[in-house]
């Protein structure tokens, strides 16, 4: 549903992710933080970042 | 086949059939009818009739709407529900808007009676005052292009579901009482009605194509909205304007948390945290924060907005956030294949668990 809201209005909704991760899944845990740190390395910083409305 | 009957409108305009119509029905067994009234100075708001007379001032043909009545709905059984029974006379946008909240348990169902009129639009606050300088407080062909722009989109000019309907529109000389469930047949039985089977051909097929020009002007309005108003430079450029007032949500009948986020402890921040936002970029607009509120308020009642367009008549700054909220809701809506006040019985989308479900947004397993 938030990827849709942000579809329709045009940010970028893969900023966005969805998994499901158990207490007992560690490396799962830190699979999903590396590949989110490395795509938003790759997408760069978030333009609403130097945005002046917030 | 639809159940009810029909009511001769014997030479009476429209008002006066449907004055009488409340009358009968305060004269049978409701205790209180809430409907449209003309007011001190001559505007037209939602008012609790509970005797006859009342009914003079009642305006049920004003094509004017400055409150969803689903919001009055809430407001009145918030503590309890009426004691005697209660007809509230509504527009199909205030009946699924309070079909929504009773799903929400926000609008009692107890001695409380959803009675759906058929509506074709109303006008802004302006432009009906404007109709009022020149006497004409009631209309039931309201002038299209005057519309307010929620309703010159809205598919339900007849409500899809209410105990009882009121229709007009595709009839000659006749109104239409239609009951959609027990409680709605047993009130037209104490007011004395005969209920039949009901022949609605020719209504239906007038509908229709009022829905299909309707549908054309929806799909121009979303296809307006995904040409100027996406993206990050489009999106904060309309939210600019938006001073925080917090009408849209004052105004909405669907904002149903008790208690409002923005209105909580997370956003009483001392002076430094909005420097330190300020110092991440070349400057901070304030009010801060106006995108993460409408996309919260997004977020919260998207599956549920029956686009009343309150929001709009309430916004001071004219942020398009009609266009916005409708463009959102119906994909928001489509998602779930959800139509909200179609059915009591269809569970909100967000409370209901499914084991499966959305699997196309969801991360694949690592």
């Amino acid at each position: 549903m938030v990827k849709g809201i942000l579809d329709v209005l045009g940010l970028d909704p893969d900023r966005v992710y969805l998994t499901w991760i158990s207490a007992s899944e560690g490396p799962q845990f830190a699979e999903w933080a590396k590949r989110i740190h490395e795509a938003s390395e790759r997408k760069g910083k978030n333009p609403l970042a130097r945005a002046l409305t917030t | 086949m639809a159940r009810g009957c029909f009511l001769e409108l014997d030479g009476k305009g429209l008002p006066e059939a449907l004055r009488e119509l409340w009358r009968r029905m305060l004269e049978g067994p409701f205790g209180a009818i809430l409907v449209p009234l003309e007011v001190e100075g001559g505007l037209v708001a939602p008012a609790l009739v509970t005797s006859p007379e009342g009914v003079e001032r009642s305006r049920a043909m004003a094509p004017y709407m400055g409150v969803n009545g689903a919001r009055v709905l809430q407001m009145m059984t918030r503590v309890s529900p009426p004691s005697k029974l209660t007809a509230a006379v509504l527009r199909p946008c205030e009946v699924r808007a309070a079909v929504e909240l009773r799903k929400l348990r926000q609008v009692a169902e107890e001695n409380l009676l959803l009675v759906a009129l058929d509506c074709l639009g109303t006008y802004p606050l302006e432009e009906y005052r404007r109709r009022l300088e020149k006497g004409v407080a009631e209309e039931s062909e309201p002038e299209e292009a005057r519309l307010r722009e929620a309703c010159r989109v809205c598919l339900w000019p007849v409500a899809p579901w209410a105990d009882l309907r009121v229709g007009f529109l595709g009839l000659k000389g006749r109104l239409v009482l239609e009951a959609l469930t027990e409680r709605g047949e047993d009130a037209l039985r104490q007011m004395g009605l005969e209920i039949e089977e009901l022949d609605l051909a020719g209504r239906e097929a007038q509908l229709e194509e009022i829905i299909e020009r309707r549908k054309a002007a929806e799909g121009e309005l979303l296809e307006l909205q995904q040409r100027k108003l996406k993206g990050l430079e489009a999106i904060l450029g309309a939210l600019s304007a938006c001073i925080k007032c917090l009408n849209c949500m004052t105004v909405c009948p669907l904002c149903y948390c008790k208690e409002c986020f923005f209105n909580s402890p997370t956003f009483e921040m001392e002076a430094d945290r909005f420097l330190r936002l300020a110092s991440n970029r070349p400057a901070l607009r304030m009010p801060s924060e106006v995108l993460l509120f409408h996309l919260t308020r997004m977020a919260h009642m998207a599956t549920s907005c029956v686009a009343c367009g309150m929001c709009q008549e309430g916004c001071p700054q004219d942020v398009p956030v009609f266009r916005l909220f409708k463009a959102v809701a119906k994909r928001v809506q489509g998602i779930f294949d959800y139509e909200p006040g179609r059915d009591p019985e269809e569970p909100l989308p967000l409370a209901t668990f499914r084991e499966e479900e959305l699997k196309e947004v969801e991360e694949p397993k690592i």
